[in-house]
């Protein structure tokens, strides 16, 4: 690696001036013992050092961002910061192929400031080293697949939630290799296929073609069935494995239900995970006659999309189909996808309502998504939309698709959602179904003003600190929601609709699915409970807890 | 010959749609239209008819026999309506390379092979043509030698000065190449680098290459800061290279953050005309790492115009030159330095810099200007102009309606570059002149998607025309008449060489009313019968010339052309007409 001949070539566009100090030799991983630099101007300076988290070695070229700029390390890892401001500031370290601590929390995240003084302590800044995985895979007669897409999937917690992610579309290159990098350390399922292009095998015109379906590694057809691999930061991880084609079937039929400003429909297959096969079908209009080629045997969901260019109406048709030979005849029927419209009332008690109409009610008071809660590794949202003149706007869910749906409802301003009705689901605590060929009732949401709020401090073992709250309304356990207290203890959460809250001081919320029913088992006994009543500032004292890594 | 089974295949839809012939003209690209389901359905199942195709595949570089390659024989169907598709039969050779597909009905047949580490091919393919098989009675469609060419690589990495990786670098292959009657260097691929700044570009056919990097310094966004590289410093010391402070007296030193990479060709040229070509044979492996050096970055400023309104805001992009006359985006940051000052950082280069302004997410104005972005300067911008579009109105016959799907289509005479537009219902067009960029000069304009009608005319209140052409000042709005004429003409033609029908031999049928540009030109090439056609030409008047070994020619250059065309077959096309030609090759 570091070679000074490259350094000396950096060191060639800046004009700078040698100073006489003697190179220090390194301790890796343990705190570095350099001067503390010398304070110019009556600021401050400090020394330290960009460690890799899992072997300590020091890492050169790494960027460090103190709050006055940012700069290179040496190649021994180091740096040296001065004209720093007094005060508490963050340091960020950060490098093409390592993860900051902020970068691997993916979510919430609190970073501890740095207290800047004279006779600083040496800063030790870590970098956590990616993962790869990377491999090859191979299809029948050990010949390598090329240009066959490649992924993984991982299940993540997002918004205190646990669900599906797909990671890293690429294909394999004309060896079959493919190589998947900036990878966060923890569990992985490897996905290959489905090919774009079925292969053609010696066979007879008697038989089927064969082609390659997806299969996740070490060959599995499914995900409950797939091999985990997991990764620990650094890893390279390799992954060989090979596919066997299968027969490949052809699924045709008929679309009908095409209206005149639809200019086509497209056709899909959907494995029962939610993935889409890679080619769709191929509708002729006139007819509405469609063929879908290279078809896995396999159960899937067979839909239709189309949309009428003139009125922006999607229509829909699905059906569930088994395909274990051609299967021909296939009729689709469009229905228009269904829209909800959504009414929003406000309740004043001590505010003009006009306050909280925006730009002559151009603006939704709310944000409202409808979010399918489907297992599988593809959800999908939908959201309210303004539309309609201007004199006369108004919010609408569009071409929503059959599914059951929870509803993230958040108001804008201090405002508190007091009612969300659709029909006689309550959305505030039962999640919504929106039956195939069928549609939902108009959302109605009272929004309020008479918001309580919550302050208080957090402390660990009597000193005050910062700190993750979770939220947790009594009545409706997904809107759990984060918070956070300051360095000093303090925190002021403000538009709470009055009831009745449990709230938690955690030091990280990394991977906690503390949106989940039983996500916060583990803390109940620490949790604070609550009552606001309407326009009440509540006041509670919390014991920070502290998560095992 | 051995026995080799049939296999039912499969549509391949991409592939056909990516290879295709150059058989329905007007406007470009040539493709085949998707065929339908309904022909795709009705194809009756192969081993019904009583002829043949067979022929041996062999390695194109050593004329051996290749075994295992698959072979994939369609059926074409041709009707005004377009080019369908039967379904696919598909082969593989056996150990001597030979294929054979029996039961066929008569018709015209498009092979396609294909063989790990050779790129598939259509047969005898040229560019984007290809010799249909005819197969009937009294015709020979057997003996077929099919040449596959091994496709090349070329990979590589790419390092920072220290050695280090650059992940996401942009790089680009170029090809020198014949294409279209031209000799010219023409992009062939781009790819990213990996985490390990590897990059591959694999199934090159054999050929004279380039191959260019455009990247970033990752720290480069994070520069910004005059506090600290003041006082710091890095030197080397007997143990590497330390950060030290400097001395107090010292100059301000430029950021050490605040570098780009200047676009960098193999073997590590900055400038195109000193790149090093890379002549790979078939099969050849070549690797081309490259090392990027960073240089001070160059800052653009922008003096935008004053008083602008809210929700006004700009966005500044730029294309540098790369080889032949391929213009690539620059890697350049924008930052707004005040209210009214923008801020382009980019390598040290020549730059066409495109300014956009927009207000409520609309684009509002466009500059465009050359910059020598050698050093810093300051630029300014032209207050926002109303927007400028070449469009106009279609005239139509009285009673016509033109199918929905119909393009209008500009050509730039000189380098065939086209622009579309759709058709309104009530007979408009418009090419905004924001979107893209529209080279000075003249345009020829025609019909594309556009069964049965052509173009007559095009006459224009504001520019000159001429026939169906205009010129196009550059700037200022274009408004144009186009008259459109019903009526196609087809052509079939048959190939002779000594009296015998001659196959794979390239035909050309030139404008002889109008100017001859590259981009008016058709091309073709003889089926194993001989035989050639065209459908849906605009009605005029055409010379026919057949070529041997038309591919090793400049045809686009007038003065190979002109002589040519002394020995070939003119003909009148009239709307509706069907001509038959009958060209010697020459």
């Amino acid at each position: 690696m570091g070679s000074s001949k490259a350094l000396s070539l950096l060191l060639a566009i800046l004009p700078c001036v040698a100073a006489g100090s003697s190179a220090q030799t390194l301790n890796t991983g343990s705190a570095v013992a350099v001067q503390p630099g010398t304070a110019g101007g009556g600021a401050f300076a400090v020394d330290g050092i960009v460690v890799n988290a899992v072997t300590g070695e020091p890492i050169r070229r790494a960027l460090v961002q103190g709050p006055n700029g940012a700069l290179l390390t040496g190649p021994d890892g180091k740096f040296h910061l001065d004209n720093l401001p007094p005060g508490q500031y963050n340091f960020f370290a950060r490098k093409p192929g390592y993860f900051n601590d902020q970068e691997l929390s993916q979510g919430a995240y609190q970073a501890t400031p740095i207290q800047l003084g004279p006779n600083m302590p040496p800063l030790l800044l870590k970098l956590t080293p990616e993962a790869v995985i990377y491999g090859r895979i191979t299809g029948a007669d050990g010949e390598p697949l090329e240009n066959l897409p490649v992924r993984l999937v991982a299940s993540r917690v997002v918004n205190g939630r646990r669900q599906w992610q797909q990671l890293g579309g690429q294909a394999t290159n004309d060896d079959g290799q493919f190589r998947i990098a900036e990878l966060r350390p923890g569990t992985y399922y490897l996905r290959g296929g489905q090919a774009f292009q079925a292969v053609a095998r010696t066979g007879d015109s008697q038989k089927p073609a064969e082609g390659y379906a997806s299969a996740f590694y070490p060959g599995a057809r499914d995900l409950e069935s797939a091999a985990a691999i997991k990764v620990e930061a650094g890893q390279q991880y390799r992954a060989e494995f090979s596919i066997q084609p299968v027969p490949m079937y052809q699924v045709s039929g008929t679309v009908t239900g095409l209206t005149v400003g639809v200019n086509g429909a497209g056709i899909q297959l959907f494995t029962s995970d939610g993935d889409a096969l890679p080619f769709g079908g191929n509708m002729e209009r006139a007819t509405g006659r469609f063929q879908m080629q290279s078809v896995p045997a396999g159960s899937y969901i067979l839909n239709a999309t189309a949309l009428d260019v003139t009125t922006r109406q999607e229509y829909v048709a699905r059906m569930p189909i088994n395909v274990s030979g051609d299967v021909a005849g296939v009729s689709l029927v469009l229905g228009p996808a269904p829209s909800i419209p959504v009414n929003v009332r406000i309740e004043t008690t001590r505010t003009a309502p006009a306050e909280f109409i925006v730009n002559g009610n151009q603006r939704p008071q709310v944000n409202l998504q409808l979010v399918s809660t489907a297992a599988g590794i593809f959800n999908s949202r939908f959201g309210a939309n303004m539309e309609g003149p201007l004199e006369n706007r108004r919010l609408m869910i569009r071409n929503v698709r059959p599914g059951t749906f929870h509803a993230e409802i958040y108001p804008l301003g201090p405002l508190y959602v007091s009612e969300a009705l659709s029909g006689r689901v309550d959305l505030l605590r039962e999640e919504l179904t929106i039956p195939y060929g069928g549609s939902a009732e108009p959302i109605e949401i009272v929004l309020r003003d008479d918001v309580a709020s919550l302050q208080g401090t957090v402390s660990a073992n009597g000193q005050r600190t910062n700190a993750i709250l979770i939220v947790i309304p009594a009545l409706a356990l997904r809107r759990a929601k984060l918070e956070f207290a300051q360095q000093d203890g303090n925190f002021f959460i403000g538009g709470l609709a009055p009831g009745e809250y449990r709230i938690l001081a955690l030091d990280r919320v990394d991977d906690l699915e503390y949106a989940a029913p039983d996500g916060l088992a583990d803390f109940t006994a620490a949790m604070q409970t609550v009552r606001l009543a309407p326009n009440q500032q509540g006041t509670v004292t919390l014991e920070l807890v502290r998560r095992q890594k | 010959m051995t026995s080799i089974s049939t296999i039912r295949l499969l549509v391949a839809i991409r592939l056909l749609s990516s290879m295709c012939c150059a058989h329905d003209q007007q406007g470009p690209p040539p493709q085949i239209p998707p065929q339908s389901a309904q022909q795709l359905l009705a194809q009756p199942k192969p081993g019904a008819g009583e002829f043949k195709i067979s022929g041996i595949v062999v390695d194109a570089g050593s004329g051996l026999p290749l075994a295992g390659a698959e072979v994939r024989a369609t059926r074409l169907t041709t009707t005004p309506a377009g080019t369908s598709a039967a379904r696919i039969l598909a082969k593989v050779s056996g150990s001597d390379g030979r294929f054979t597909f029996a039961g066929l009905e008569a018709g015209r047949y498009q092979l396609t092979a294909r063989k790990r580490g050779f790129p598939p091919t259509l047969f005898e393919q040229h560019e984007n043509v290809w010799t249909a098989v005819i197969v009937g009675p009294g015709l020979d469609s057997e003996n077929l030698v099919f040449q596959l060419r091994q496709g090349a690589s070329i990979s590589g990495q790419v390092t920072e000065e220290s050695s280090e990786p650059i992940r996401r670098a942009q790089v680009m292959l170029f090809r020198q190449s014949l294409a279209s009657g031209e000799r010219a260097v023409q992009l062939a691929g781009q790819r990213q680098t990996d985490d390990q700044g590897r990059y591959r570009f694999s199934a090159l056919q054999p050929g004279t290459y380039y191959v260019a990097v455009s990247a970033q310094p990752w720290y480069a966004s994070f520069s910004g800061s005059r506090q600290i590289r003041s006082t710091f410093v890095m030197r080397d010391g007997p143990n590497g290279t330390v950060t030290t402070n400097a001395p107090p007296d010292s100059p301000p030193a430029p950021d050490p953050l605040d570098v780009a990479y200047p676009l960098t060709f193999y073997l590590g040229a900055t400038d195109p005309g000193r790149a090093s070509p890379l002549t790979l044979l078939p099969g050849e492996q070549a690797t081309a790492d490259f090392s990027l050096f960073p240089l001070p970055s160059v800052h653009l400023k922008v003096q935008l115009p004053a008083g602008r309104e809210p929700n006004q805001y700009f966005n500044a992009s730029a294309m540098q030159a790369t080889m032949g006359s391929q213009q690539m985006p620059a890697p350049v940051r924008t930052m707004m330095e005040s209210e009214s000052v923008m801020d382009i950082i980019t390598p040290p280069g020549h730059l066409h810099l495109n300014i956009v302004g927009y207000q409520n997410g609309r684009e509002i104005s466009r500059s465009q200007q050359e910059v020598d972005a050698s050093r810093d300067a300051e630029i300014t911008v032209a207050a926002p102009a109303a927007a400028a579009s070449i469009g106009g109105t279609v005239k139509l016959p009285a009673g016509a309606t033109l199918p929905r799907q119909c393009l209008v289509v500009i050509h730039h005479r000189e380098t065939g570059q086209g622009h579309t537009a759709q058709i309104t219902a009530e007979g408009g067009f418009e090419i905004p002149l924001q979107q893209q960029s529209l080279r000075p000069g003249a345009y020829d304009v025609l019909l594309s998607n556009c069964p049965a009608f052509h173009v007559e005319r095009v006459t224009s209140p504001s520019v000159k025309t001429e026939g169906r052409s205009f010129e196009f000042g550059g700037a200022d709005s274009v408004r144009l008449i186009v008259e459109i004429g019903a009526g196609l003409g087809h052509v079939d033609g048959v190939v002779l060489r000594e009296g015998k029908p001659a196959s794979g031999v390239m035909v050309l049928m030139v404008p002889a009313d109008g100017p001859v540009a590259a981009s008016l030109i058709l091309r073709n090439q003889s089926n194993t019968d001989g035989s050639f056609f065209w459908n849906s030409i605009r009605p005029g008047r055409y010379t026919i010339v057949a070529l041997d070994n038309g591919w090793n020619l400049e045809w686009a250059k007038p003065e190979v052309l002109k002589p040519l065309l002394l020995g070939g077959e003119t003909i009148q096309v009239a709307p509706n007409g069907q001509h038959k030609v009958t060209v010697n090759v020459q």
